[in-house]
């Protein structure tokens, strides 16, 4: 039994990331419909699950697709799915032969299949890629999990914390070393996985327009974020970048890490040149240079800490505002709605 | 007959910039695209760009007309333009959308910049701890106690700017065949950053997630089962057992109760954490990966740069590109992986500066009398037999 779960919403493009500006005003030739988003007409079934996979399908729904989301009967998650915006959601029971022949048949007519499931999962249901490919030799089939769908450990569970570690990079982005950590479920989950999927499935529907064919994207999280995180890699033995106790990138080089102010709030300081270093001494009024931040780091980060001390956050921005210091507010998340550079760009609505 | 990769016949001209514009341009020139570096005259190489594989390399004096009417000439006939310079400063040498569109409206002119092309900080200096400070994700990131910490330069730089450029370079591509019609991309990397953390945003008002101070909260370094462990050799393991299926396993293997429920955890929190912090410290790294290894407990080895290739899973996937050199070396490999039109990154061919000038030039059309002209009067610079 089938039971439609409509959802009307528009989508909010003030959240879209890109700026269509439609620069020549002139009409097309042929009266091609134009300023259309780009995916208009594009369907997507996102089968649903946790974080990358809802994530994929929010940014092919944002850029104009039609996404239908499904979800089992009585599936009680542990947090509700925030991320289905402009997205349709039908409850199939999968379990049954009707549900699996609803979902057979949704993808005989779709363009994009987005899989959170572990490998061979699908297989056993009877909706392996192959068949559904025989089914429909254009469809695109986005299969995401953390280790990829082969090696030994493409059975095994895990989340975002694993992927990075398993990518090589968690010790450096950490700048922990008693104990690293990775920035919440940013890089696997989101950039590595959701993020990679998307730009997987394009390269792919792009493809298609000249092969008129699909296929199967085996998206890793732990790939798509070691690939996000190229240049480290490549990099690794520049020591200037990389040194952990006063690298560029440690979290102790003085012009580059965050600040406390007096009313516990923080700044940003990225102030790698020289020249801005300059404008960040003249509006903290130090008396040092660009060589002392070479020459005796520990101190110059002594100074800065004691100096950021003595003002709050707001007011160093003041001071920072019209200067090129690299000196940005750590905004928190219920603040950025309320920064006058988001209120200009429209970037953050409320649900 | 090999499949075509995916951006095959693509033209791009990247003008060299700093890490989120070059990381762009190579991932593009992994799917298949011609990307053509726009280097600077005075560049001479002396660091080596290793994003730049696979690339072809034109040095050009910008500061001379012939130098940026060459690129005008080159971007006639490319599809994909990636601007990494502050708002205003290729409209200041006659490259900007409205010259560019009109001489090719097919162009896809991308502008990837820290704050965007519109606003009142769109001519602020900046670098990615700025970007990712003022998406509101900084103050998220980092043990309770400590200071927010972005992870180097991950989340705006690469992240928020060259993967999510790539995308929308892709998107306008695919929307091209269909409207016939380039388009401006304005790629924010604040906006990038805070693009990708949509869940993070979004779920700040869900008690299970949020709510608490930076770094005692689930996700962010708050819960003993979500966290990573120091072992017998300094070396560490991720635990991120979530779900009570997984931690049951996990507390199997370590030879605790299995049936600890997350209530009970949450009544003594400082108790289980130093539980699990003694066990750990009782076996090594790889000791506790074979013990894991094709189990459901969630527990992987942190692995270091340097030993990312030999990791068993990763070895077994060729996740990492190795070449046979002298020196141990290994290239994420490009991800995701298409099964039909696989990318191929040409690991260790890396231009210099000018290498490609002559050619390039010729592939688009100049003279042999032009393209003289342009090398006796320094707009261009080749390079491609100089010895550097």
């Amino acid at each position: 039994m089938l039971r439609y779960k409509t959802r009307e919403w528009l989508p909010e493009f003030t959240k879209n990331i890109l700026r269509q500006i439609f620069v020549s005003s002139s009409k097309s030739a042929t009266g091609r419909i134009k300023n259309q988003p780009p995916l208009r007409g594009v369907r997507v079934i996102e089968l649903a699950g946790l974080a990358p996979a809802p994530f994929c399908g929010l940014i092919l729904a944002d850029f104009g697709a039609s996404v239908t989301r499904i979800v089992k009967p009585n599936e009680d998650a542990l947090i509700e799915d925030c991320l289905t915006r402009g997205k349709r959601t039908i409850e199939v029971d999968l379990k049954t032969q009707q549900g699996i022949e609803t979902v057979s048949n949704l993808c005989f007519n779709a363009d994009i299949l987005i899989d959170p499931y572990r490998p061979g999962v699908l297989e056993k249901l009877g909706l392996g890629s192959s068949k559904l490919l025989r089914n429909n030799g254009r469809l695109i089939i986005a299969r995401i999990t953390g280790y990829g769908q082969t090696g030994p450990l493409a059975q095994s569970a895990g989340h975002d914390i694993n992927y990075v570690a398993m990518s090589g990079l968690l010790p450096t982005i950490s700048q922990n070393r008693q104990q690293p950590f990775p920035p919440a479920n940013l890089l696997a989950d989101f950039a590595g996985g959701g993020l990679s999927a998307a730009f997987g499935i394009l390269l792919a529907i792009f493809e298609r327009e000249k092969s008129n064919k699909g296929q199967v994207i085996d998206v890793s999280m732990t790939e798509g974020l070691a690939y996000l995180g190229s240049f480290v890699n490549l990099t690794r033995h520049w020591q200037s970048f990389w040194d952990r106790d006063i690298g560029v990138f440690s979290g102790n080089y003085p012009v580059y890490r965050t600040y406390k102010a007096a009313d516990g709030k923080f700044l940003a300081v990225g102030a790698l040149e020289n020249k801005f270093q300059e404008n960040l001494f003249k509006g903290l009024k130090l008396p040092i240079t660009s060589s002392d931040v070479e020459n005796r780091p520990e101190y110059v980060s002594d100074l800065l800490e004691k100096e950021f001390m003595q003002k709050a956050r707001d007011e160093w921005m003041e001071i920072f505002k019209d200067c090129d210091a690299c000196v940005s507010p750590v905004l928190e998340m219920d603040e950025v709605g309320e920064h006058h550079h988001h209120i200009f760009r429209a970037n953050f609505t409320f649900d | 007959m090999a499949p075509l990769l995916p951006l095959a016949g693509i033209r791009v001209i990247e003008f060299a910039g700093l890490a989120p514009v070059p990381h762009c341009g190579m991932i593009l020139a992994d799917f298949g695209a011609t990307v053509i570096k726009v280097d600077r005259a005075d560049d001479q190489g002396h660091r080596l760009d290793r994003m730049s594989r696979g690339k072809q390399s034109v040095a050009v004096d910008l500061k001379l007309k012939e130098g940026t009417s060459l690129v005008r000439r080159l971007c006639r006939s490319s599809d994909v333009l990636i601007d990494p310079f502050r708002p205003g400063v290729l409209e200041k040498l006659g490259l900007g959308p409205r010259e560019l569109l009109a001489d090719n409206p097919r162009l896809i002119y991308a502008r990837l910049s820290g704050f965007g092309q519109t606003g009142p900080w769109k001519d602020m200096a900046g670098h990615d701890i700025n970007y990712v400070a003022l998406s509101g994700l900084l103050s998220t990131f980092g043990r309770a106690g400590q200071k927010p910490t972005a992870p180097v330069n991950l989340a705006a730089d690469f992240a928020g700017g060259g993967l999510t450029t790539a995308l929308g370079i892709v998107m306008a591509l695919f929307e091209r065949t269909r409207s016939g019609q380039g388009q401006v991309i304005d790629t924010s990397m604040v906006e990038g950053a805070a693009y990708a953390g949509s869940f993070i945003h979004m779920t700040q008002d869900t008690p299970l997630l949020w709510g608490q101070e930076r770094g005692n909260n689930l996700l962010d370094s708050g819960a003993a089962i979500y966290d990573t462990y120091e072992t017998a050799d300094a070396k560490f393991v991720a635990v991120g057992a979530l779900e009570p299926k997984f931690h049951r396993v996990l507390f199997e293997k370590l030879g605790m109760n299995p049936n600890a429920s997350i209530p009970e955890m949450a009544m003594n929190p400082e108790e289980f954490r130093r539980e699990l912090t003694e066990r750990f410290k009782k076996k090594t790294r790889d000791e506790w990966t074979h013990i894991f290894a094709g189990t459901d407990a969630c527990v992987t080895p942190v692995l270091e740069l340097d030993e990312v290739s030999s990791n068993e899973q990763n070895k077994s996937r060729q996740s990492f590109i190795t070449l046979d050199d002298n020196q141990p070396f290994s290239a994420p490999t490009p991800a995701p992986r298409l099964s039909r039109t696989p990318a191929h990154a040409q690991v260790g061919l890396y231009p210099k500066p000018g290498q490609h000038s002559t050619a390039v030039l010729r592939d688009f059309g100049f003279s042999t009398a032009e393209i003289e002209q342009l090398l006796s009067c320094g707009a261009a610079i080749d390079r491609a037999s100089s010895k550097l």
